[in-house]
């Protein structure tokens, strides 16, 4: 498998660690401690899942309480919750019943999971790291054992932030945003703050950031400086190219949340007051800090990230669908350079909208104005690419496969989570709305049927090419079928019930509200059912992934949806090293019903047609290939 | 497999991996520090208290910044001697530059060792005495004395015996006319002997953390027991379950309520405590309640702050003339600092007299004026520097002893003592982990380059450079960090 690359530098000798291909690697380098881009992505994208079931665990159990205020959890939550191991329950719920420090240890964590240890490391590090490399041709990242760290610091931060449950005064409980000064103060008496839940969670979080700074150099300069030949900036698909947006929007928007979290692991350990202000009292007595500090600094640092982390979390569901659509519609996808300035222009402008999450802390009018114009205005690029996504659609002839059902139902549940955006942009509006189940129901529908669902079919469509092996259809449908209706179940209520004036913390469903919550609180039920359900449509997709990883039969063609793009010219699933002959980028990354072929696509590596020939298209020099090219 | 252009750069792109890389990489430290110095801005624009001005002494920081710029010059230096193939230059050039960050460090060690022994105590009408801690009795420690019961919580996770670690004694060595630091009346045990202690059953044990443990499990078994009553129940589809009580078998083999603490006498010498107050939630004269809820019973011995104050500041006392501050320092100081506040004031009238143009023509705006902001921070905190009369009148055996009910805030020059240095500490710190890290890096480069100068010396270059680069960066945020803190 050498690769005809690195022809032109090897006259010098390779003294400093590079990964040599002649000699078999053992068993640790090649799949615990490996530099392999795609033993990377799988081990993201299997701690991905893990954490993503993990905060998926504790949503139900907490759904449990919003539906149950006070009885007793089910035996089978109970059991679930028994991956805290014995003692936990125990402590923080001796009777069974979700009291509402541990729902609001559940709802911080859930967030704090699902963000950064779930959705992020799933749709940006797993399949960022797994296809984009093959997409633009790359052998492997431009630093493999950067990218190694990468995922250990990560693993680490998931370690330590799990491992928070476990510590005498529980988990993080401020939220997943852990705003100050709650989040200074809490377990303020604590004797060793080092080992307070509250503390644990800025720790990891540092960690976090510095592994998604590491993976956000790599992708960036891997798409720009690893591209194979002819892979022009035109020609590099969509999902590359959100990749890199995405790279970038880690690594400038991530360093002020260090900040944040630095100044507030300060207050906390060292006693500074950067968030608490003068004459702050805490459980009726005065708190013994300096004072002089600003609540607001930590919402602006954290929302200074955590707004562009939203599209951190969004665009990987797009170019998911990106590339899963035009596999599917058998057809160009549509307007592919307006997604590509789409993506651009979204990403800039992720960066100066942050405090429209803001608008309640009375940061007075104009700059309320000035972002509620940016927020609205960001919606623009938003619906170009959902757009181009819906009109890719168009006259296409559909082949329904699992990954399409995913990818089609991302359209419409995405466009429900932006609409229902739009008015949360509005200064007034949100004054009402925030804080309410609408937040909550708008930001899931971004993110749960939208992101999540893209990426079940990213999983679907990427899993034959990762490991050789096709998940059976009917499960997926199984799995399909379930998710989408409960989701809309779960979510859609919630709308209802936020424009009511529910609460988006309270641990008891608002019962304990009656006079004005009662009419509403039958959903309360609904939604949790619909949970419950959902999770048992889960098992399909757990069954069916052991079961083909293990069980499962090789596919025999490495392009099984007839795909265009580069990841599908390697062998599957793909050597070290990637490409077998070397990958050449010979037009655009979506020629699907190109004129000039008999097929009804022209992958980017295929030879010249005459008729691009004809068109001025010139062969790119290419070294011959090392080993027999193989078919498609 | 082989990754290109990492060594030589991709033709339309211009970089190679490297170069490519780290420019990414300090576009996200852009960020980082950029956080923090919006931060700082933040900070000390809605700051509502004095925003130290001038506190810092400027030689190091100044000394610091040539000292950096120097070394950025030599990193250069070391790469262009590289590219001359000259190696041996190469390696004086970047031992120099890894000398020039030793001594950035040790310079800002001696910078921040100052800070941590330096204290001050905002007094309950806002005036601020800054100083040192006395060297005499306790310094800034509670003395709690004839300890003869422990109360640990069996409720509290956190419990532990930590209390124990506080132990002191009378030292021996004492001399009452010394004032060498170290000379304290009292001074803790470390590792003392075991304590035996009295349970609530007569049992004479040693308190040990397994016997602690002990007591927690029985009592988690306890509960655990009557909770599982409960669940049973709701399992079964009761509802309103009363908790029974929560019981333990006795000596006797008797059940009896379960207490959520347990209370031990010591047997033998009471104990001594040397404490810190922010080791404490709550004390009185008869009770010492620590974080982890452990009790301590005995008699407060003292509980003043030992003091020896260098500078008065009461540009936010309530009433200067009132000031609690006069009850320690005395009549002859008031006097002195009200002279030398005229003094000062009249000098800047003199030297500065558009500061109090404002004040005329509108009076009410007093307090806002540019010019109030002025005479205050110049005239209205007062500091043995400007006044060697005082230097000498309050002598370094001459400690006062502050009421701790007099006190609103204590704490020395750390991040604990205003948003100044918190901001200082996180920012300088963070700067100077940056330096160690750059440092370790080119020291790195300098020792094991040689077989990489036979073999790739092009790779050699490339690594100096981005390493350069970085250093580069290093220099530039304290460019910035020394005027915002020294200067401005």
């Amino acid at each position: 498998m050498s690769s005809a690359a690195h022809a032109d530098h090897s006259d010098h000798s390779h003294d400093h660690g590079h990964d040599d291909h002649h000699h078999e690697l053992s068993f640790w380098r090649k799949y615990v401690f490996s530099t392999d881009h795609k033993v990377i992505g799988a081990q993201y994208g299997f701690f991905g899942l893990v954490f993503l079931a993990i905060g998926f665990i504790l949503m139900l159990a907490m759904r449990w309480s919003i539906a149950h205020p006070g009885e007793i959890m089910p035996v089978w939550i109970r059991t679930l919750l028994g991956m805290f191991g014995p003692g936990f329950m125990e402590h923080w719920a001796p009777d069974g019943v979700m009291a509402g420090e541990l729902y609001n240890m559940f709802g911080a964590m859930h967030g704090t999971i699902m963000v950064f240890f779930g959705v992020v490391p799933l749709g940006v590090a797993a399949f960022g790291n797994f296809v984009m490399p093959l997409q633009v041709g790359a052998v492997d990242m431009a630093f493999p054992r950067l990218n190694m760290w990468s995922f250990w610091l990560f693993l680490v931060s998931g370690i330590l932030m799990f491992g928070s449950f476990f510590v005498p005064e529980g988990a993080a409980q401020s939220g997943w945003t852990n705003y100050s000064p709650l989040a200074s103060t809490v377990g303020a008496h604590s004797p060793n703050q080092w080992v307070h839940g509250q503390t644990i969670w800025l720790i990891a979080m540092v960690f976090n950031i510095s592994a998604s700074l590491l993976g956000a150099v790599n992708f960036i300069t891997t798409v720009m400086n690893l591209r194979a030949k002819g892979m022009t900036w035109m020609r590099i698909p969509f999902f590359s190219w959100a990749m890199m947006v995405i790279a970038f929007l880690l690594l400038l928007a991530f360093p002020p949340l260090e900040v944040a979290a630095l100044l507030q692991l300060s207050d906390r350990v060292f006693g500074s007051s950067f968030y608490l202000p003068t004459g702050l009292y805490v459980n009726g007595a005065h708190m013994d800090v300096s004072g002089g500090g600003s609540p607001l600094l930590y919402q602006h640092l954290f929302w200074f990230l955590a707004h562009p982390e939203v599209y951190v979390l969004i665009l990987p569901g797009i170019a998911i669908c990106a590339e899963i659509i035009p596999a599917n519609t058998r057809r160009p996808l549509w307007g592919y350079k307006s997604m590509v300035g789409g993506v651009l222009v979204l990403g800039f402008l992720s960066f100066i909208v942050w405090a429209h999450h803001m608008y309640m802390t009375g940061m007075g009018q104009s700059i309320s104005t000035f972002f509620q114009f940016t927020t609205v205005m960001i919606s623009v690029p938003s619906v170009i690419l959902l757009t181009c996504l819906m009109i890719s659609l168009w006259g296409g002839s559909i082949r329904f496969t699992v990954p399409m059902l995913w990818a089609v139902a991302f359209i419409p549940m995405f466009g429900f989570g932006g609409l229902t955006g739009l008015p949360l942009a509005f200064n007034m509006i949100d004054l009402y709305l925030h804080d309410t189940y609408y937040v909550i129901g708008h930001f899931h529908y971004v993110v749960a049927p939208g992101t999540i669902f893209a990426m079940f079919g990213g999983i679907y469509h990427w899993f034959p090419k990762m490991t050789g092996k096709q998940l059976n259809p009917i499960l997926g449908h199984l799995h399909f079928w379930p998710s989408l209706i409960c989701m809309n179940l779960i979510f859609f209520p919630m709308m209802i019930q936020g424009m009511a004036g529910f609460h988006r913390r309270w641990y008891n469903g608002g019962s304990a509200f009656p006079n004005t919550t009662g009419e509403y609180l039958w959903m309360n039920g609904l939604m949790s059912n619909a949970a419950f359900i959902m999770a048992a449509a889960q098992l399909p997709f757990v069954i069916n992934f052991f079961y083909t990883i293990f069980l499962g039969k090789k596919i025999k063609d490495d392009n099984p949806w007839h795909a265009t793009t580069l990841e599908w010219a390697t062998p599957t699933p793909p050597p070290h090293g990637n490409f077998i002959i070397e990958p050449i980028a010979n037009r655009g990354p979506y020629e699907y019903a190109a004129l000039g072929t008999t097929e009804d696509y022209l992958p980017q590596w295929a030879p010249l047609t005459d008729h691009e020939r004809a068109n001025g298209a010139v062969d790119l020099p290419v070294k011959p290939p090392a080993a027999p090219s193989h078919a498609h | 497999m082989e990754i290109p252009y990492t060594v030589k750069p991709r033709p339309d792109t211009g970089l190679a991996n490297p170069k490519l890389g780290i420019w990414l990489f300090l576009a996200s430290e852009v960020m980082l520090f950029g956080g923090l110095f919006s931060a700082y801005i933040f900070l000390r624009v809605g700051a509502d208290f004095e925003w130290p001005f001038h506190d810092l002494i400027v030689w190091p920081g100044l000394t610091n910044t040539f000292v950096l710029i120097a070394s950025s010059v030599t990193v250069v230096m070391a790469w262009v001697s590289l590219k001359m193939k000259k190696y041996g230059r190469y390696k004086m050039y970047m031992s120099i530059t890894i000398l020039c960050a030793m001594i950035f460090m040790g310079l800002k060690s001696y910078e921040y060792a100052g800070k941590f022994k330096h204290y001050g105590v905002t007094l309950k009408d806002g005036s601020i005495l800054e100083g040192h801690l006395g060297h005499h009795a306790q310094g800034d420690k509670i003395v709690f004395g004839e300890v003869k019961a422990l109360t640990f919580s069996l409720t509290n996770r956190s419990a532990d015996l930590r209390v124990l670690d506080f132990r002191a004694e009378k030292n021996p060595a004492f001399d009452p006319h010394s004032t060498a630091e170290g000379n304290h009346l009292y001074h803790p045990v470390h590792g003392g002997p075991p304590v035996k202690v009295r349970t609530p059953e007569g049992d004479e044990v040693e308190l040990t953390a397994s016997w602690l443990k002990a007591q927690h499990k029985a009592y988690a078994e306890a509960k655990e027991a009557s909770y599982k009553f409960v669940r049973d129940k709701m399992d079964a589809g009761e509802k309103d379950v009363k908790l029974p009580e929560i019981q333990v078998k006795n000596k006797q083999g008797l059940l009896v309520k379960a207490e959520p603490s347990i209370t031990v006498e010591i047997v033998g010498e009471p104990l001594l405590l040397l404490v810190d107050e922010r080791d404490l939630l709550s004390y009185d004269k008869n009770t010492l309640t620590f974080r982890e809820e452990t009790k301590a019973g005995g008699r407060l011995v003292t509980d003043a702050i030992e003091f020896i104050p260098d500078c008065i500041d009461l540009r936010r006392a309530e009433n200067m003339e009132q000031s609690l501050a006069w009850k320690y320092l005395g009549e002859d100081m008031r006097q002195k600092f009200f002279t030398s506040r005229e003094a000062s004031i009249k000098d800047l009238t003199e030297r500065k007299p558009w500061l109090f143009k404002h004040e005329k023509i509108d009076p009410a705006d007093r307090g806002k004026s540019h010019g109030d902001e002025d005479v205050k921070r110049y005239s209205d905190r007062y500091n043995d520097e400007d006044d060697h009369d005082w230097a000498h009148s309050v002598e370094h055996d001459k400690v006062i002893n502050i009421d701790r009910a007099d006190k609103r805030f204590f704490a020395n020059f750390t991040p604990r003592y205003n948003n100044f240095y918190a901001i200082y500490f996180v920012m300088t710190g963070l700067h100077g982990l940056h330096v160690i890290g750059g440092a370790l890096v080119l020291a790195w480069f300098l020792f094991t380059g040689r077989k990489m100068y036979e073999t790739n010396p092009e790779q050699l270059e490339n690594r100096i450079e981005v390493g350069g680069l970085f250093w580069h960066f290093v220099d530039l945020v304290w460019i910035f960090l020394f005027p915002l803190y020294y200067l401005m």
